[in-house]
């Protein structure tokens, strides 16, 4: 008999159900239990690959195998760990007036602080200028001087100490801190969007600064940072974004060697190198650059808030809000040695 | 009953599979369109419509023959490298009825080396014909290159004269001889100011009846910019500048000549100014003045009402370190203190300054409200102007851009970079980068932005003003006296345009030509007008000639609505007298003369 395919269907349902084996029941059961896992663990797995947040390693500069602390600038940084002296405007070592005094500079820091604190600017600042005074290269007390001018808006004194200061020693240090001067003094520009390019003109002061640091010292964290950020800032179409870039990857690179002392940075650091990418446009390669630092740094706040921000607005939000010219930079360095995240 | 337990078919069993399959590829597609937001800026797209203007702009220069071209100048070849931007100023455009036959006439610059101005003479049909060359203001650019144009009548004879700045030449002064043509009296009266100015405006600052002239000027009188000694010509600094040529004001003796007295009146700003406006920024009465400066601090003088001025810029206004280039008045809020338009520059990705719309506090100081209207972002600006296009009683914002337009290369990286190198010299041209033939925010849209609720949006392309050319000169006004204003454009090293104004719908409008008489000059410039209509306060000024390199219509026309009467007019004359008006029928222009007004 030739059967068409209809014909053949036709027969089949025309056939008196057989009396059905149990086995085959089982096995057509079988078949669909096997069917419907399969099914579900493709859609699970199509489901994770769509959602699921993939990170991909980055890629960073390759370090020398032996690199210390101090190849990274912080040398001193036990130095800047160590914990204020309890009260010290009672304190029995505090002179009457400030004395540049290496002994006392840990004291005079402190005490400048609480005067400052007290409402004495003036003096305070006095006995935090001698404590840098004391310790030209010590960045704790530099940076806690230069913190407290800017502060007040004392850009002037700001720029003439660590001028000469730089000038003076000529340390790595030194100079870094009157990079970060310029940084401080956008401050003083008019505010945004007046005084763009009062801010720009500092802030390739403090570019052209750092690029000398890191000529002799190319594994400087904070003067890699520094100058990643200031490229970071500039208007996208001027051509920075690849230096800060550069610069970054760096310092996302150097977080490894660091952690050792501090881990504060490391958040900072992935969250400045993803900005860059974020502000060209490229956001996956943003994103991923914040999971990989979120990997390391699992509930940094920075990252969170970065990762939070709607897509299509990330452009807008790097450009006016997180990096643009206006925007201010905080140059405090405690985050380089400070325990803890 | 028995329960019949169907085996599950291969074709069923297909089924599912692909219904599984779908429901996976919309799970990803969701997934994917989360991550792209396609889905976002669909939406958004759809926010982004406006809705239509309520009138439609077409370019009919060629039927009202006034298709010309600008011509640049071309300055010393020391200036070789930056020649583009040193050519980049002088299309003007300046409205007034020369010929006193009731319609609108306009000056039309041209600024290159022996080529010819223009005048033309509105034939009352639509039409235009330039008889510069009879008149006698045509041949302007055999020495130095024009600049800017302003018509005033000085003499109060009733004929507007015109006054025409230019640069490393001496301004000239045209007295209007009633017969359609004008003499140049320049040396008699003691006008010709060398120097190198962009604006000037008419307005009686001493408030004696005749009409001062204030020039702002940009390079040094001393650089004669066709045969230059020095290279160290330009801004000193681009935020700061303060090494620009002197301003000018020249007081009307009364007796045909004028005498400069900036200097002693403390208004020789050395900013650079790129153009002048005079209102009656404190409503005290008086005339100050608004410098809208280049490369920083923008000046507000206040007329002390005494023939001095005072300097209260640090009090009226926020520090500024923009590119000033344009200034106009109105009264946005019906409060009778005038609200300011200001372009500056703004270049996405380089340098967003935003333009200003200055608001009047009424308390002597001004708050900047662009960014909340959306006026800001309007890119290279040069002319604006505030105007009602379609007399609803609303002001639209009319804002000209564009720098150079050139090449497809970018100098805006070369500048950026230069601008923001310390110590780099830039007053000398010779550290300028070649801008070769690159653009520098060149091919730009023109703004208009309209009032939408409780912002503006930019309509310009969907009304039809679709140009690209660099434009300068803005000048707004009635030419066919339908009461619906047009937009004259003069546009750099391009063709001149006039964009008629097709209104969709008819709504109702009251036009008023003031002359002044006794302690006023003539011209009521300064007079201020208020109309009361439904309710509603609408003020207005008569304008000195605010705006770069332009001059609009000096006739006020206050759009009603659907308003077919107004309840009264309100006139505060430039010599204090205030006159009072009823009844004035709406839809057609009323000539008011000083003391007989009152109802």
């Amino acid at each position: 008999m030739k059967l068409t395919i209809k014909g053949q269907v036709e027969e089949r349902q025309a056939l008196p159900l057989p009396g059905r084996s149990p086995r085959r029941t089982h096995r057509r059961r079988a078949m669909v239990i096997v069917l419907s896992v399969l099914v579900l663990f493709v859609a699970a797995a199509g489901g994770y690959l769509v959602f699921h947040p993939r990170v991909q390693p980055l890629s960073l500069p390759a370090l020398p195998a032996h690199l210390g602390i101090a190849d990274l600038g912080l040398a001193n940084w036990q130095d800047y760990q160590r914990p204020f002296p309890a009260d010290p405007l009672s304190n029995p070592n505090l002179s009457q007036s400030p004395r540049a005094n290496v002994a006392l500079a840990l004291l005079e820091d402190a005490a400048g602080q609480a005067l400052i604190r007290q409402g004495q600017l003036d003096r305070g600042l006095a006995y935090m200028q001698a404590a840098a005074q004391a310790e030209p290269d010590n960045l704790r007390y530099t940076n806690d001087y230069r913190l407290a001018l800017r502060d007040h808006g004392r850009y002037t004194e700001e720029e003439t100490f660590f001028s000469h200061q730089a000038q003076l020693f000529k340390t790595p240090n030194t100079v870094i801190s009157l990079a970060l001067v310029y940084v401080d003094e956008m401050r003083a520009c008019p505010k945004p969007p007046d005084g763009l390019v009062c801010q720009a003109q500092n802030s390739s002061h403090s570019i052209s600064i750092l690029d000398d640091v890191l000529a002799q010292h190319p594994y400087n964290i904070i003067a890699h940072y520094a100058r990643g950020l200031n490229h970071l800032y500039w208007p996208s179409l001027m051509g920075h974004l690849p230096k800060a870039q550069v610069d970054l990857q760096y310092a996302v690179a150097l977080t490894q060697p660091l952690e050792s002392i501090s881990r504060a940075f490391t958040p900072q650091a992935y969250a400045a190198l993803g900005d860059v990418f974020a502000k060209d446009g490229q956001i996956d390669t943003a994103r991923n650059v914040w999971l990989n630092g979120e990997t390391v740094a699992p509930g940094a706040s920075i990252l969170d808030s970065r990762l939070g921000i709607p897509q299509d607005q990330l452009v807008n939000e790097e450009n006016n809000s997180l990096r643009g010219l206006g925007v201010y930079v905080d140059t405090d360095l405690t985050i380089f040695w400070k325990s803890g995240r | 009953m028995e329960n019949e337990h169907k085996p599950t078919s291969r074709r069923q069993m297909l089924k599912y599979t692909a219904q599984a399959g779908l429901g996976l590829v919309a799970v990803g597609a969701l997934g994917l369109a989360s991550r792209s937001d396609w889905l976002g800026k669909l939406i958004s797209l759809q926010q982004k419509s406006t809705g239509l203007p309520s009138f439609r702009l077409r370019d009919i220069s060629h039927q009202a023959g006034v298709a010309v071209t600008h011509q640049k100048v071309l300055l010393d070849h020391k200036l070789d490298n930056i020649m583009p931007w040193m050519a980049s100023v002088g299309a003007a455009v300046s409205a007034a009825d020369y010929n006193n036959d009731g319609f609108i006439d306009v000056f039309v610059s041209s600024s290159g080396h022996n080529t010819a101005c223009h005048l033309f003479r509105n034939n009352g049909d639509g039409t235009f014909t330039d008889v510069a060359a009879q008149a006698g203001v045509a041949d302007l650019n055999r020495e130095g290159g024009v600049m800017d144009a302003v018509w005033g009548d000085f003499d109060n004879d009733g004929w507007p004269d015109l006054y025409v700045v230019k640069w490393s030449a001496p301004n000239q002064l045209f007295r209007n001889n009633r017969d359609g043509t004008f003499t140049d009296i320049t040396g008699s009266s003691g006008t010709g100011y060398r120097g190198n100015g962009n604006a000037a405006i008419w307005f009686d600052y001493n408030e004696d009846g005749l009409l001062d002239l204030y020039i702002g000027n940009y390079f040094r009188p001393e650089n004669d910019l066709w045969h230059l000694h020095t290279t160290h010509i330009m801004h000193d600094d681009f935020e700061h500048a303060r090494n620009a040529g002197p301003n000018v004001l020249y007081r009307n003796n009364g007796d045909g000549t004028f005498t400069n007295v900036a200097p002693q009146l403390g208004v020789d700003d050395r900013g650079w100014t790129l153009d002048v406006g005079a209102c009656d920024l404190f409503n005290t009465g008086h005339m100050d003045l608004y410098l809208a400066n280049d490369f920083g601090q923008d000046m507000i003088y206040k007329n002390n009402g005494d023939s001095t001025f005072t300097n209260v810029t640090t009090h009226a206004l926020p520090i500024d370190t923009r590119k000033g280039m344009n200034v106009d008045f109105a009264d946005l809020d019906g409060d009778g203190y005038p609200d300011i338009y200001v372009a500056n520059i703004t270049k996405p990705g380089y340098l967003v300054e935003g333009n200003f719309l200055w608001h009047n506090n009424r308390d002597g100081t001004f708050t900047d409200i662009a960014p909340t209207l959306w006026v800001d972002q309007g890119g290279w600006g040069w002319g604006g102007k505030f105007v009602d296009l379609d007399n609803d009683g609303v002001m639209e914002i009319v804002a000209l851009n564009g720098f150079v337009s050139a090449g497809s290369g970018d100098y805006w990286f070369q500048l950026g970079t230069m601008a923001t190198t310390p110590g780099i010299v830039i007053d000398d041209s010779r550290n300028w980068p070649p801008i070769g033939n690159d653009s520098i925010s060149g091919y730009e849209h023109s703004r208009l932005f309209a009032k939408q609720g409780d912002h503006y949006v930019d309509i310009a392309e969907e009304a039809g003003m679709t140009d690209l050319y660099d434009g300068r000169g803005l000048c707004i006004a009635d030419y066919d006296n339908d009461g619906f204003p047009e937009l004259f454009v003069a546009n750099q090293g391009a063709p001149f345009l006039l964009y008629k104004n097709y209104p969709q719908q008819r709504n109702h409008w009251l036009g008023l030509r003031l002359i002044g008489t006794g302690r006023s000059n003539r011209d009521a410039i300064g007079a201020r007008v208020t109309v009361t209509a439904g309710g509603h306060r609408r003020v207005k000024w008569v304008d000195p000639g605010s705006g770069f390199a332009s001059q609009s219509d000096r006739r006020l026309v206050f759009g009603l609505g659907a308003l077919k009467s107004i309840d009264t007019i309100e006139i505060r004359w430039p010599d204090g007298r205030v006159e009072y008006a009823k009844g004035l029928p709406t839809d057609r222009y009323h000539i008011l003369r000083e003391g007989e007004v009152n109802a």
